[in-house]
């Protein structure tokens, strides 16, 4: 299952004042890609997200989704940029509560988040609640709810923004890893042209705001992929071929002419 | 505080537990003397030990747990009667914006009577018996309640709100894993105002309409000029306080495990 975006724009209007969020974005994705989104801050990549979660109505143009449709299973799930666990449920309980949500028997539901809180190496951690995890705990056991969802569609808001240096490496690879043990479509919004490179399939560059899809550049290294993929000799060109896109975008969001 | 300075933490936190007790010890002792050698006027201001004594003979008598069960009872009927329903249309008000709007005007006219005005009128409607005044008590708890259990949901991050619909929660899953734990907290805090409510209001009534409770027996000891036996009736609320709110924070560990180590 794909989905495709058919000149999408959104509008607020905050204190009687309307504000272009985004304007026209059209851009298809196929079944089982990984595609990221970078632009500057401010551009409406969450707001893009959200529409594609079905949590906003865009204000012009469609979403459509193809393909089949499993009943049962998620169309999308997101994994917030605040890790959007519940307090009150300890590990074990966040990570099931997709599943939780669609029905599932307990004791299948724990089965399955049990093996995945394994894979992200939570497993002494399963009691614990939320609050007694570090920032990048918490977000590892997101990622995990969202895969033991299993929906078809991932969608991943900036998941390692509020992570540090070395935690983001290690969480990128993670993702690599359980991501090619469970294939699936993919949209991954970021502000990291590296991190954005190393994932992907395809890189989407937004413009400032009013967003929209500047350009397309797809990422031709080959996978199973990890942090050494960076070393290879194209990804030079690829990082500046994106820099150069958002440089002048950037520049603008910060107000500096020029 | 005081841990982080150099001068041993240990004593000083045993001294600052201690010295309230030593203080009352202190008081007790000093208005036991000052009646004893007639510097307080013993009949406005009974010695601690008459007071005790009274408490004492009350209890052997049968008369003062018979006032304790009467008012408990009461206090808890009222608890029962009011907070219930106040708790489901909180959620319902802090939930929904059309609830809200619906009973927002009536809550904002309601909510600032004193409660006891309407025991008259109740009693009209329903007669002089308990439930006249069980329902005095119970209007009376219902707004702490309703407000605090609306101002629970009101205050929940909208991002849990946005997990539920993403992962396809239902209205009632969530419900059950959205809307009551997150403003469980803020619902335990309205129990709290609720039955400190709940034992003012009843004290309230029972000292003008009632033979049994605390109150009345209060009363009884204005009527007789029995001051011993009005302390002793003060004495036992100010215990029955300082126990709901014990009883409570014990509850708030139990029912709120993941907000214990803030």
């Amino acid at each position: 299952m794909g989905f495709a975006l058919h000149g999408v724009g959104k509008e607020f209007v905050t204190d009687g004042r309307p504000l272009v969020a985004l304007n026209g974005v059209s851009f298809a994705v196929r079944r089982e890609e990984f595609v990221s989104i970078v632009g500057p801050s401010g551009c409406g990549k969450t707001t893009l997200l959200r529409i594609i979660a079905g949590l906003l109505r865009p204000t012009a143009g469609r979403v459509v989704f193809n393909g089949t449709f499993s009943r049962g299973r998620l169309r999308s799930a997101l994994v917030f940029q605040e890790h959007g666990l519940l307090p009150w449920c300890t590990v074990l309980d966040n990570v099931a509560l997709g599943l939780e949500f669609l029905g599932v028997e307990r004791s299948v539901r724990e089965a399955r988040a049990r093996g995945f809180i394994e894979q992200v190496g939570l497993a002494r951690f399963e009691r614990s609640y939320p609050h007694q995890l570090s920032v990048g705990m918490r977000q590892r056991v997101a990622i995990a709810r969202a895969f033991v969802a299993n929906p078809e569609i991932l969608l991943l808001d900036e998941p390692f923004g509020s992570l540090d240096a070395q935690t983001r490496l290690v969480l990128q690879e993670e993702i690599l890893r359980i991501w090619r043990d469970h294939r699936k479509l993919v949209v991954h919004v970021t502000h990291d042209i590296e991190e954005a490179i190393l994932l992907s399939d395809r890189v989407l560059v937004m413009s400032g705001r009013p967003g929209t899809i500047l350009e397309e550049i797809p990422i031709p290294l080959p996978r199973p992929r990890d942090l050494l993929s960076l070393d290879r000799p194209e990804v030079g060109a690829l990082k500046w071929r994106v820099w150069n896109l958002l440089k002048a975008e950037v520049r603008t969001s910060l107000g500096v002419s020029g | 505080m005081s841990a982080q300075r150099g001068d041993g933490p240990q004593p000083r936190r045993r001294l600052e537990r201690l010295l309230p007790l030593g203080l009352l010890i202190l008081f007790l002792l000093g208005w036991q003397l000052g009646v004893a050698v007639d510097l307080i006027p013993a009949l406005f201001f009974p010695a601690p030990t008459t007071i005790a004594g009274a408490l004492v003979d009350s209890c052997r008598s049968g008369e003062l747990p018979g006032h304790l069960a009467a008012t408990l009872l009461r206090v808890a009927q009222g608890l029962v009667l009011g907070c219930v329903p106040a708790a489901f249309l909180g959620l319902a008000m802090g939930w929904s914006a059309r609830v809200r709007s619906v009973f927002d005007p009536l809550v904002a006219t309601l909510h600032p009577m004193p409660k006891i005005a309407v025991l008259p009128l109740l009693m009209v409607i329903l007669g002089i018996g308990e439930l006249s005044k069980v329902v005095a008590v119970a209007t009376a708890t219902f707004f702490p309640m309703l407000l605090s259990s609306m101002a629970g949901v009101r205050q929940i991050n909208p991002q849990l709100f946005d997990v539920a619909r993403c992962y396809g929660a239902s209205r009632r899953q969530t419900l059950i894993r959205i809307v009551l734990p997150a403003s469980l907290p803020m619902m335990l805090t309205g129990l709290r105002l609720s039955i400190n409510v709940s034992l003012m209001v009843t004290i309230a009534v029972e000292l003008v309409a009632s033979r049994t409770g605390l109150g009345s027996l209060i009363w009884l000891g204005w009527e007789t000029m029995r001051t011993e036996i009005l302390y002793a009736g003060i004495v036992v609320i100010a215990c029955l306080g300082v126990t709901f709110s014990l009883v409570l924070e014990r509850a708030e560990k139990a029912l709120i495990p993941w907000e214990q180590e803030r």
